[in-house]
């Protein structure tokens, strides 16, 4: 399975593209060891950038005496740190991702590799985490290629099922220690409750967090896929029932209420600094993940 | 307001409204599908099956609509109307005047007041019944139509059906419209009294007419009686027509005629006609061209504009059309038909003598004048009873004979022992108080220096009518004998100084004439509507037919020498045929006009005052207000809501951004 696992996946031309890749942040962050990725950290890294005045309980050994026998003032030579990156990918295992043809949670997981892929590539520390009832079960400490397999392996032993208590689940996301970095939550975010304040938990967390949405075409046009007549819809998670007499108005009405739903999740995320981004599972991936993350900012 | 079928607006609703709500409550089996989430999905349910009981009802703007339109519905069907528009209690007697001015085309869409009485009539019944349509009753009411004379059309009854198919089954006549018999018609039809004894309240009288009721001024209404008036028709048409016609052998010309025609006009402006005279539809005789007819003038109680017309027309036996034009609204008096009889020598005899009438009967150069003596003539009469009948008239002096029971007698003298005639007294002298100039025998007769030294005092009654009474009794009386027609005078001429005046020579010449013609018609043959057409026929004669102007026979039964018919409804030119004693075909034509003032003066009455008591005026409380037909017209807009809503939640407009 180690070896088929990451090929059920993702392509192998797929894996050969995202390894030219590297995870894309709007922040440059510090991470616990050291990496190949510059940080804002000023210290024992290689590469020069900056001077500033010495202050009374710096190191002596970066003190460039150069300036102090010309200027007869005591500097500090300052040089920025190489750290590694922290990607968090979180997949929505609850039930409602277990609709959709191709499935949801299958476009979410093929889309979590091409993530943790390049995380792994890119040697930056990967976490996978998979949310479902109230709680988030993780796979920490992934680094280096040679941890692709064990993260396809994790991943598809993860299924779709059971409710998901979105807010108490990124609250238990958010609250171990995994450093800073980027987190990118893959769901459908098709949540009665709970949304909101679970966004909220993760972007405080100081995450550069990216939200990727997974919608099947059953949810976006249900009219073309069967859905008429006289129904009593139920809801997968939370049971809740629904009657409707699909009609043409009924089915316009469904499209705005989803259309203003998305809205609303697209107005939360600008206003918390969040990051993103609505994908239906008909699209193709290796377009969506060359292309299409791409131009959201996640890859680069 | 009154509900006119309450328990069937209430069945409706009822049975309609619970399988409404039924379809509400009843609750759609639908089918489970299980979404991702439902966050999408709002309630929508537009249920137009149902196959599992129930759910809770819920409010439901489309029920709502639906329980109002069945509720508008079943009040609809309830026949709700207001009450106090002129319902009554009790029994109602409806009187439509069938009267010749009834026929005058004033109405909307030249409909004729007849026409619009029986509309009126048949609102007011439906106003009295509330207007219902499916069930309900009218209080006890009664149709009489009438004209000179009243006719029950429909006995009081309860159905509004029957009530409204005698009101449409009212025919208009030509003839004069007396009020006074209705009234006594509807007296005779009040109801007895109860078991205390308690007169029931006379039944109030609906009377649908123009007003134009010639006896209104001398019939009162008695007590309780209440009379409403609908007024039918204009009160500003105007008329104008005949109002006579007549002819006369031209003295010149034996095969010519003068016709004479009277025109009046009853309107305020004058106007101008034609006449024209046809004979079997062919013109023979017409004005140069227009005449003027002047107004009658502001007063409406003036007397009419007149003008008379006097055409050369063709002579001999038959009748002529007189024609006003161009007509107007009523058309009744715009024609007139005028009988021309083929003049003859009469065949007189002579009974008793008396110089003066000796020389007028000659002057008449009669064909045949026989001198017989009292005692002869009873001899002849007692050998042959038809003896008389063989003269066009018997005119006798002095004593009567034994008989005057048949043929036509022109007596100077004693009254004969006959029914109806009373002497009394001794004779004494006399002069003439009052005279029936109308008469035909009386026309042109001025009888102010008329004297009589010994007229024998008579007290008539029924068949003879006085034509001239005298300051002691009748002078001079006509009537009908058993098989026959006599004109009596109460004096001899040698007893007066009449001999020597103008009016006895056209008194006798007139009478001679009028008798001589009653030897095959009975009556004048110029007749009114509402008279009687009485014939007397030869004796053998036993079959008549009659043919009327619409050119409809019917024969007549003959029965004892005469044959009646009538009243006559129609003017017109009739036309009486039979077979003679000897085989050969008689033809004799009867023309009857309406030339009454009373009845061609078509300006309708505004009110009505019967013997100086105001009748009430029904204009006002035309009929109850009828709610269904408004009810039907909001179910219909609660429809469209209704429709519109469904429509708009079935199919919402992209424009709504849904």
């Amino acid at each position: 399975m180690s070896g088929g696992a990451l090929e059920r996946l993702l392509d192998p031309a797929l894996m050969q593209a995202l390894e030219r890749l590297d995870v894309g942040s709007r922040r440059i962050l510090r991470g616990t060891r050291q990496g190949e990725r510059r940080s804002r950290r000023r210290g024992q890294g290689m590469e020069f950038a900056d001077f500033r005045p010495y202050v009374a309980g710096d190191d002596l050994r970066f003190v460039d005496w150069n300036i102090y026998g010309r200027m007869e003032r005591l500097f500090l030579r300052l040089f920025e740190e190489e750290e590694d990156l922290s990607l968090v990918v979180a997949v929505d295992a609850s039930a409602s991702m277990g609709f959709g043809t191709p499935r949801k949670f299958d476009v979410a997981r093929s889309l979590a590799m091409a993530l943790g892929y390049v995380g792994l590539v890119q040697q930056h520390r990967l976490t996978l985490a998979a949310l479902h009832g109230d709680a988030a079960e993780r796979l920490d400490g992934l680094r280096g290629r040679r941890k692709a397999s064990e993260a396809a392996n994790w991943l598809l032993a993860r299924e779709a099922g059971g409710p998901l208590d979105f807010e108490r689940a990124a609250r238990s996301l958010a609250s171990h220690r995994m450093g800073r970095g980027v987190a990118v939550v893959i769901g459908d975010f098709l949540f009665g409750q709970g949304l909101p304040e679970g966004v909220r938990a993760l972007a405080a967390r100081g995450w550069d967090l990216f939200l990727l949405q997974v919608l099947a075409p059953e949810e976006v046009r249900p009219g073309d896929h069967g859905v008429h007549g006289d129904l009593r819809l139920v809801d997968a998670e939370g049971g809740t029932e629904v009657e409707v007499t699909v009609s043409e108005a009924v089915l316009r009405e469904h499209r705005a209420r989803l259309e203003a739903h998305n809205a609303a999740l697209r107005e939360l995320c600008l206003r918390l600094g969040v990051r993103q981004m609505s994908v239906e599972t008909t699209a193709d991936l290796p377009r969506l993940v060359l292309e299409g993350l791409r131009r959201g900012g996640l890859l680069r | 307001m009154t509900l006119l079928s309450p328990t069937l607006g209430a069945l409706l609703f009822a049975g309609l409204a619970v399988p409404l709500l039924a379809l509400y409550i009843l609750r759609l089996r639908r089918t489970r599908r299980t979404v991702s989430s439902t966050v999408a999905w709002s309630r929508r349910t537009e249920d137009l099956r149902a196959n599992a009981p129930f759910q809770r009802l819920r409010a439901n703007l489309l029920l709502f609509l639906q329980l109002l339109v069945l509720l508008a519905l079943g009040v609809a069907v309830a026949q709700p109307v207001v009450e106090g528009w002129g319902r009554t209690q009790g029994r109602v007697v409806l009187v439509i005047d069938a009267s010749a001015s009834m026929s005058t085309r004033d109405g909307p869409g030249g409909s004729t007041r007849l026409e619009q009485a029986r509309a009126l009539a048949t609102a007011r019944v439906r106003a009295l019944q509330g207007g219902g349509v499916f069930v309900g009753s009218v209080p006890q009411v009664m149709v009489v139509a009438f004209a000179q004379s009243p006719q029950v059309v429909l006995p009081f009854s309860a159905s509004l059906a029957r009530v409204e198919a005698a009101i449409a089954s009212v025919q208009p006549t030509d003839e004069r419209t007396l009020v006074g018999p209705v009234l006594e018609l509807v007296r005779a039809h009040r109801a007895p009294a109860d078991d205390q004894g308690t007169p029931e309240p006379p039944p109030a009288v609906e009377l649908f007419s123009d007003g134009r009721l010639l006896d209104a001024d001398t019939t009162p209404l008695r007590g309780a009686e209440a009379l409403t008036y609908w007024r039918c028709g204009r009160p500003d048409t105007p008329n104008a027509g005949f109002s006579a016609a007549g002819s006369e052998p031209q003295a010149s010309d034996p095969a010519r005629s003068t016709l004479f025609a009277g025109l009046r006009n009853f309107g305020p402006v004058a106007v101008e006609r034609r006449v024209e005279v046809r004979s079997g539809g062919v013109v023979v005789a017409a004005t140069a061209g227009p005449v003027t007819v002047e107004p009658r003038g502001s007063d409406l109680s003036a007397t009419p504009g007149s003008r008379r017309v006097l055409l050369s027309g063709p002579g001999g036996a038959g009748c002529l059309t007189l024609s006003s034009v161009p007509g107007d609204a009523f058309e009744l008096d715009d024609r007139a038909w005028l009988v021309q009889r083929s003049r003859r020598p009469l065949r007189l005899a002579m009974l008793g003598s008396d110089p003066s009438l000796e020389a007028l009967l000659e002057a008449l150069e009669p064909e045949r004048l026989d001198r017989v003596t009292l005692d002869q003539v009873n001899s002849l009469q007692q050998a042959d009873p038809a003896w008389a009948e063989s003269f066009d008239v018997v005119v006798s002096v002095g004593s009567p004979p034994q008989s005057m029971d048949r043929g036509r007698w022109l007596h100077f003298g004693a009254s004969p022992a006959m029914r109806g005639l009373n002497p009394f007294g001794e004779p004494g002298r006399d002069f003439a108080v009052s005279v029936r100039s109308d008469h035909p025998a009386l026309r042109q007769c001025n009888l102010n220096e008329m004297l009589v030294s010994t007229a024998h005092r008579v007290a008539v009654s029924a068949p003879w009518e006085a034509l001239v009474e005298g300051r002691l009794g009748a002078l001079v009386m006509a009537g009908s004998t058993p098989r026959g027609y006599a004109i009596l005078v109460a004096f001899e001429p040698a007893d007066s100084n009449w001999p020597f005046q103008r009016s006895f020579v056209n008194f006798t010449a007139q009478s001679l004439e009028l008798l001589a013609g009653l030897g095959e018609l009975a009556d004048l043959p110029s007749l009114s509507p509402g008279d009687m057409l009485r014939l007397r026929l030869p004796d053998g004669v036993s079959q008549v037919t009659l043919e009327g102007p619409d050119g409809r026979t019917e024969p007549m039964a003959a029965r004892d020498g005469e044959a009646s018919w009538g009243p006559i409804r129609r003017v017109g030119a009739y036309r009486v045929t039979w077979t003679g004693p000897r085989g050969q075909a008689v033809e004799r034509w009867v023309a009857v006009n309406q030339f009454d003032p009373g009845e061609c003066d078509v300006a309708a009455a505004d009110s009505l005052e019967l013997a100086g008591s105001m009748a009430a005026s029904g204009g006002a409380r035309m009929a109850a207000m009828e709610l269904w037909p408004w009810l039907v017209g909001v179910t219909l807009l609660l429809l469209l809501w209704e429709w519109w809503l469904h429509h708009r939640r079935a199919v919402p407009s992209t424009a709504r951004g849904l």
